[in-house]
């Protein structure tokens, strides 16, 4: 596998970038003086670190063989991450109920095969559980069903 | 010392305490059990609903579920050779293997035995050892606790496994994240990005539940949820030559679990591996271990336990999370307006004594329950994770978003989420980052602080006596890293 794959120079090239978009975004942050340090030391001296040691991370996995990055199955970690963000997007709109059964049918997806009847079920059982312990049990307020 | 524990066992033994101590130790035992769900995510999810409570209700129950967990993934561990906690895996090795030899109910009582010893020994340590440890940090001034804070992240990524320096670049991150939102002393905002809802800084719960929920529950589904073969369970009760063993063993696992508990970094995790390691070396017979030796069961199983109960010292004490969990715990005594740190010792006395008497009740309901409540926690187990997980990610949407109706904070959550997965693939760990996180708006105050009453003096980190002390053992600690001896040490700990 090319040197610039490895885990080691991804994880560093991830730290120094964050670093430099952090000294980027506080450039105007006034630093102050040591008596006052104000809100722009620390930020700009957490940019500074975070290069350093990205850098110093994807040094030493160039020279050495690092740790090859894990295989990360898109295929699973999609259908997750997408499940929360139809949560977020349907829970002010829908109400908790559209919201729970469409994020477990989208999550459900990560886990093939994906068994429609059961999923179904499934979903409707534990977003009525749900809605049972966190609406009825500890009466948080939030939308249940589309306004 | 009894005036304190008199009034701690009045506080711990309300109706309402001892109901939510319950509550916490099964919800606790049932994560515990769980695959893909442990402490972290679970304290993060019920620490919003936490608010509704009084405060030290609140921190009974979430300690139940820390410590409870122990007691449940060491169920798994025995039964099923799946350890339901990370702390759990070596009990694992000859827990399991008893089991295989139909000796599984003598391998869960010994452990449960042993968890209880320790748990009693922990809460006497804690009520002894606290109160020094408080009065002495009320010495502290700013630059000694910023030097605190710094030895406390360092010690943390040194006695954890895994790669330092990346845990390191993870803390910095972490302690960068902390640092989103308004600054309080100039009102500069910082890293908002216009977004109103950021002005008050990223929530904890978003972070926690998307690094340690959603990431876990990824990565639980990655390595694929096979159901191993369940071990029956005959006689409940070990024989005499069983206790015999087992004993010396318990004593061991307690005493090492509860020093190890108390350093950052330390907790249930380390001391279980150190238990172990300490157990094989000093055998007569080291060959037995891996082949159901029940010492391997009782040192570890007390370690743990001991560990996570010690762990709350540095806590409470001084207010500085020495793991993540103890960092959500933080969080929990922020939302209750609880300043952590040494004072609460004194200014909450019915707080600090009264948890430390439910962790001990806390300890006796488990070994209690758990017994005769472990078919039940078994069969949850034959639940296929598949029907599990979605629900898992619905209670933490509907927790995270429970906190402010913010679906942002949703958001957050998965963007944290994918950020703690990716960068697990990338071999780093992601409870650095927390504790990072957690700790980062602190230090900077306490350094803001410092370098004002100094006048800018930057020597003064190394001019108070307290501060140099614990800023050389940081640098100490980082360089015996690159002694190729206890990098060796390391590696062949968590090998196993």
């Amino acid at each position: 596998m090319k040197r610039w794959q490895q885990a080691d120079v991804i994880a560093g090239a991830l730290f120094a970038g964050f670093g430099v978009v952090t000294l980027w975004v506080g450039r105007g942050y006034p630093v102050g003086t040591l008596r006052r340090i104000g809100p722009g030391a620390v930020p700009d001296a957490l940019g500074l670190f975070l290069i350093a040691i990205g850098l110093g991370i994807a040094i030493l996995g160039l020279l050495r063989d690092g740790e090859t990055i894990l295989a990360g199955k898109w295929r699973i970690a999609a259908p997750i991450l997408a499940s929360i963000l139809v949560f977020a997007i349907l829970i002010d709109r829908a109400g908790l109920v559209a919201a729970g059964l469409m994020a477990m049918l989208v999550s459900r997806l990560a886990a093939p095969p994906f068994r429609p009847l059961e999923t179904g079920l499934a979903a409707l059982g534990i977003t009525l559980l749900t809605v049972a312990i966190f609406i009825w049990g500890l009466k948080l307020p939030m939308p249940v069903l589309p306004p | 010392m009894i005036d304190n524990l008199v009034l701690g066992f009045q506080t711990a033994l309300t109706f309402q305490n001892l109901a939510f101590c319950l509550i916490g130790a099964l919800i606790g035992t049932l994560i515990g059990v769980l695959p893909g769900i442990g402490p972290v995510a679970t304290i993060a999810m019920l620490l919003p609903m936490t608010f509704y409570l009084p405060p030290v209700a609140a921190l009974i129950m979430l300690a139940g579920i820390y410590y409870g967990a122990q007691y449940g993934g060491s169920t798994t561990a025995i039964l099923v050779n799946m350890p339901g906690e990370s702390s759990s895996v070596v009990t694992c090795l000859d827990g399991h293997q008893m089991a295989r030899q139909g000796r599984a109910g003598a391998a869960l009582a010994i452990a449960a035995i042993g968890s209880f010893f320790a748990g009693c020994v922990g809460t006497l340590f804690i009520a002894a050892f606290s109160p020094w440890l408080a009065s002495f940090a009320l010495k502290f001034g700013p630059a000694d606790y910023a030097s605190l804070m710094v030895f406390g992240l360092v010690a943390a990524v040194v006695l954890a496994h895994g790669s330092v320096i990346k845990a390191v670049a993870m803390i910095g991150l972490g302690l960068l994240l902390g640092l989103v939102g308004t600054d309080a002393a100039s009102g500069q905002q910082r890293f908002t990005f216009g977004i109103d809802a950021l002005s008050d800084g990223i929530g904890f719960v978003p972070v926690a539940m998307g690094l340690f929920g959603i990431a876990e529950i990824i990565g639980t589904l990655h390595a694929g949820s096979g159901h191993a073969k369940m071990a029956k369970i005959s006689s409940l009760w070990p024989t005499r030559d069983d206790l015999r063993q087992a004993s010396p063993a318990i004593l061991r696992g307690t005493v090492l679990g509860s020093f190890l508990g108390v350093l950052p970094g330390g907790g249930a995790l380390l001391s279980s591996f150190a238990a172990y390691t300490l157990e094989k070396k000093i055998a007569r017979d080291p060959s037995r271990f891996g082949q159901g030796a029940i010492e391997g069961v009782a040192g570890p199983e007390s370690a743990n336990n001991a560990g996570a109960q010690t762990s709350f010292i540095p806590l409470l004490t001084l207010g500085i999370p020495p793991n993540a969990v103890m960092a959500l715990m933080v969080g929990a005594m922020q939302i209750h307006g609880i300043v952590p740190g040494p004072q609460v010792v004194t200014q909450r006395p019915d707080l600090f004594w009264g948890m430390i008497a439910s962790m001990w009740v806390g300890n006796l309901m488990l070994v209690v329950i758990n017994l005769p409540l472990v078919g039940i926690w078994v069969k949850l187990l034959s639940v296929p994770y598949r029907l599990l997980y979605p629900a898992i990610i619905l209670f933490c949407c509907v927790g995270v978003y429970s906190v402010s109706n913010a679906s942002f904070d949703v958001v957050l959550m998965l963007l944290f989420g994918l950020l703690g997965f990716y960068f697990q693939r990338l071999g780093c760990e992601p409870a650095p980052l927390l504790l990072g996180f957690i700790l980062g708006p602190m230090l900077e105050e306490n350094l803001r602080r410092a370098l004002l009453i100094a006048r800018g003096d930057l020597l003064v980190f190394v001019e108070k006596p307290i501060s140099l002390t614990l800023l050389i053992l940081s640098a100490g600690l980082l360089l015996t890293i690159i002694l190729p001896a206890v990098r060796r040490g390391r590696e062949v700990a968590f090998k196993e």
